[in-house]
């Protein structure tokens, strides 16, 4: 875990989240997880308000290791989530849109109104590439300090790499 | 001697055979063969199948009647000087047995796929890709020949691979592919090995002349490699973690080759090389070793896992593991019936976890299902009856394989301990089918309420219910008609007759008090035991990383050390560096533009020259 | 299985007969009326019912007996439970039959020990 760069209470949250988490994978029935759940919340809330940054950070410490101690072998995981068992299973379906470009035209005038959107689109986007590269617009000097996704860039711009979700590939429902 | 009518029956018997097998294989070849686009290729494949199988019933058939096996010697395919392979197939008991059982539960998978895979775009492929591994399993199944079955084997192999990584764009698939083509190929070492054997020892591969040549030979060599190859292929234990990969498939893939047929072959191997394999007592005690510690060890990680493929994964182990032991009882007929009671119910429990992960949107952790019964009550009950008929209730389907196999390990002399482990592995089959069925069935539900639940299509109700009404009857009908070719073990005590059920009765009981006082809010954290089992013995990890990790130090070694350091380095440039360093000092030496060292050269030259003047002269 | 492999590990390791081992003593000795079994089926019957080799035991003539019933009235399966339940009452018969000689065998080897040992 990047810990050099998560605050103190970041880690303290993430250990939570993932506490419950593998509580939820020990304790199968719902009943059965809200009492080991209520008991985790009751243990986090206990030092809630501990203010000696030492103390604190030994107790976040003997909280990891109690982690590590009681981990469930084999987590939930939710189908779609990395390590998951669908996770990337349509992949092979996916056609990258450029594809698109190389149908005969006799293809391509199947559909019309899709392929007139799809010129404007590929205009816009050159009209958008430069931009979209810029770092200096979307970190600050220095490089990142949160994890939380970029800045959108002005008031009603089109979003960073707008067209992934314009141009979807082909994919399983 | 035989009469003159006699002769002839036999004669239009054994064509109306050769006529029936070369039908069934052009019904199945037509499928892959035309490229029609008029008709839905999946559903024609289905069809194709489905015809095949009330043709493959005339086979059987005339077994029960006649109960004579059949050779058919066609040609003579090609000569290596001495040494001739034949194209020749056997429809004895087995591939009359196994043809119909196969084909109808290919059948049946085939018509849950339409449904299963109906949003897949490649749908048609994967149907000739089925297609083509039931095909390559027929030839397996009617080979009397090694050739040809090594031909049925590998091609079973080869579909099993691209049926794994179906679903190619997911890392897991290709490398639990990737895992079941290396394990396979391991285990076939153990096939070529007896085709070597017997092509230098009986100089055929025509099974008949090589149980004809063994008799009197050594045969613990190549009974140990066709249990090697039968390891590999039916996943017994040390080259066993490709199974339970191998769920990374679609379900119906799972379904098909991972329980009932693919599996099995390895099995079908060593019950039809019995002959052989009886001869040695070393084989025969691996095989009953080999097969306790796997239905054991396959049986006990099934218990705490949660994957529901997996668990039905495992427990296919464990069912393999124990036909295992049955070959070393010495009873190839009642492994063989487990085989096949074994292929229904495993399908359609395959089929169940198929309808329920479908159900729930890919959701295969049964920790996030339960109360199933009240949504998909066909599902539940097939799912019901695929576990009681694993577990060996009496009168379902594996009662009739399961009991007897029982019986005979109860009544036998043989190696107690191996015995008393697959008694224990048999009581936990009823613990992890009571497991899934508790977390699936009931209780209250843990998944997502907006789940897509169906189980209306005709495509899916139809063929559960075939496979329910297989699960329900096989057992009884091939017991009755089949004529008998081995004494059965009649003779016991009440104990020992009841030691089946009441093995299966202590496990379920045992898990249902061990739920009950789980279900106290005591403790939530178990260790070591849990640890062990749910990640499968530490076995995969330890075997798939030590292997890579100790070629990676051995190839970083190499090529760091001897090839970089020592050849590229030491002997390279280092060693061009050094001589001309010493080179170039000394030269430097020379060059250091003294009058004293110009003078002494000079002399030198003038001292030579007058030598060799002198000499010349 | 339990008291077969207690004695023939633990308690009684020279005594308890190895099951696969022939008969050691004379099978007149104690029985001086018995006579030797009968093979009812002849080996042409047998052949001509293709019986498999390893059912040609002294109960064959029952199984021909139930071939044949099977074979007249396919594919009723379950017309001939009578002559199948003859045939393995037989094969219980004969199971019980060869119980008891390994009994037999066995307890001879343990008088035979007794008598060396006071004998001695």
């Amino acid at each position: 875990m990047a810990s050099a760069f998560l605050t103190h209470r970041q880690k303290v949250l993430r250990l939570y989240k993932r506490s419950l988490r593998h509580v939820e994978s020990w304790a199968v029935h719902r009943d059965k997880y809200r009492y080991f759940a209520c008991m985790l919340r009751a243990r986090f809330e206990e030092n809630k308000n501990e203010k000696d940054m030492l103390k604190a950070t030994q107790l976040l410490k003997a909280g990891e290791e109690e982690f590590w101690d009681k981990q469930h072998p084999q987590p939930y995981i939710f189908p779609d989530s990395p390590g998951g068992t669908s996770y990337e299973r349509y992949e092979c379906y996916k056609l990258p849109e450029w594809v698109l470009d190389y149908w005969h035209p006799s293809e391509k005038a199947q559909y019309p109104d899709y392929f007139a959107k799809r010129e404007q689109w590929k205009k816009l986007r050159l009209q958008t590439w430069s931009r979209e590269g810029d770092k200096g617009e979307m970190t600050p000097a220095g490089g990142p300090r949160t994890e939380a996704l970029p800045p959108a860039r002005k008031e009603g711009d089109l979003p960073p790499m707008w067209w992934q979700f314009v141009t979807r590939p082909k994919q399983c429902p | 001697m035989m009469g003159q009518s006699e002769h002839i029956a036999e004669i239009i018997i054994s064509s109306l055979m050769s006529m029936t097998l070369m039908l069934l294989m052009g019904i199945l070849g037509f499928p892959i063969i035309i490229n029609n686009t008029k008709y839905n290729k999946a559903i024609f494949t289905m069809k194709a199948v489905k015809l095949a199988f009330f043709w493959s019933l005339l086979p059987a058939g005339l077994l029960i009647i006649t109960g004579t096996d059949f050779t058919i010697n066609t040609w003579e395919w090609f000569h290596i000087s001495t040494f001739t392979i034949y194209t020749s197939v056997k429809i004895d008991y087995y591939a009359a047995v196994f043809l119909p059982v196969a084909l109808y539960v290919t059948w049946s998978i085939l018509q849950f796929a339409l449904w299963y895979m109906e949003k897949d775009h490649n749908i048609d492929q994967f149907f000739k890709y089925l297609l083509i591994f039931l095909i390559s399993m027929i030839i397996l199944v009617t080979a009397n020949n090694l050739f040809q079955l090594f031909i049925g084997w590998e091609g079973v192999g080869i579909m099993s691979f691209l049926l794994i990584s179906w679903w190619f764009g997911r890392p897991d698939a290709n490398s639990a592919a990737l895992q079941a083509v290396l394990y396979n190929r391991t285990g076939d070492l153990g096939l070529f090995v007896m085709m070597a054997w017997t092509m230098t020892s009986t100089n055929s591969w025509e099974l008949d002349d090589i149980f004809l040549h063994s008799q009197n030979q050594n045969m613990t060599m190549p009974a140990l490699a066709l249990i090697l190859a039968a390891a590999g292929k039916s996943a017994q234990f040390g080259l066993h973690p490709w199974l339970p990969s191998a769920m990374e498939g679609p379900t119906p893939v799972s379904a098909l080759l991972h329980s009932s047929t693919m599996v099995v072959a390895g099995i079908f191997l060593l019950i039809r090389f019995y002959p052989i394999i009886e001869q040695s007592k070393t084989a025969m005690t691996t095989c009953l070793w080999l097969g306790s510690l796997t239905t054991l060890f396959t049986a006990a990680c099934a218990l705490t896992q949660n994957d529901i493929k997996k668990i039905i994964a495992f427990s296919t182990s464990s069912q393999l593991g124990f036909m295992m032991v049955t070959i070393g009882l010495g009873q190839p007929r009642l492994a063989f019936l487990h085989i096949c009671t074994h292929a229904f119910f495993k399908a359609m429990l395959f089929m169940c976890s198929g309808v329920i992960i479908h159900s729930l949107k890919n959701e295969q952790d049964i920790r996030k299902m339960g109360g199933m019964y009240f949504l998909t009550p066909l599902t539940a009950s097939c799912i019901t009856l695929g576990s009681l008929a694993l577990t060996g209730t009496p009168f379902l389907s594996g009662f009739y394989s399961k009991d007897a196999i029982i019986e005979t390990l109860n009544s036998s002399h043989l190696n107690a301990c191996a015995l008393s482990m697959t008694l224990i592995a048999t009581s936990f089959t009823a613990v992890y089918s009571l497991r899934i069925l508790y977390y699936v069935l009931g209780g209250q539900p843990r998944f997502n309420s907006l789940s897509p639940i169906n189980e209306n299509d005709p495509n899916l109700n139809t063929s559960l219910m075939r496979l329910a009404v297989g699960s329900l009857i096989f057992g009884q009908l091939i017991t009755m008609s089949l004529p008998p070719k081995t004494t059965s073990v009649l003779t016991m005590t009440l104990t020992m007759k009841m030691t089946a059920i009441l093995v299966t009765l202590t496990g379920l009981t045992t898990a249902l008090l061990l739920t009950q006082s789980d279900s106290l809010h005591k403790k939530l954290w178990s260790h070591l035991p849990l640890h062990f089992t749910t990640l499968l013995g530490f076995f995969p990890l330890t075997i798939h990383r030590l292997l890579p990790k100790l070629t990676l130090q051995m190839g970083h070694l190499i090529s760091s050390q001897l090839i970089d350091q020592t050849w590229f380095k030491l002997l390279g440039p280092k060693a061009i560096l050094k001589s001309s360093m010493s080179l170039s000092k000394y030269i430097n030496t020379i060059q250091l533009g003294l009058i004293k060292l110009h003078l002494m050269s000079f002399t030198i030259a003038l001292l030579t020259t007058a030598f060799i003047y002198t000499i010349m002269t | 299985m339990g008291a077969h492999l207690v004695r023939r590990y633990i308690t009684d390791r020279d005594t308890e007969p190895i099951c696969t081992d022939k008969p050691s003593f004379d099978p007149l000795y104690g029985f001086s009326e018995r006579k030797e079994r009968e093979m009812v089926a002849t080996q042409e019957q047998m052949n001509m019912a293709q019986l498999p080799m390893d059912l040609r035991d002294y109960c064959a003539h029952y199984l021909i007996i139930f071939m044949k019933c099977r074979r007249d009235h396919w594919p009723n399966i379950s017309a001939c439970a009578h002559q199948k339940h003859d045939w393995e009452y037989c094969e219980h018969k004969d199971y019980v039959m060869r119980m008891k000689e390994y009994e037999r065998e066995r307890r001879l080897r343990v008088r035979k020990k007794r008598i060396e040992a006071e004998a001695a």
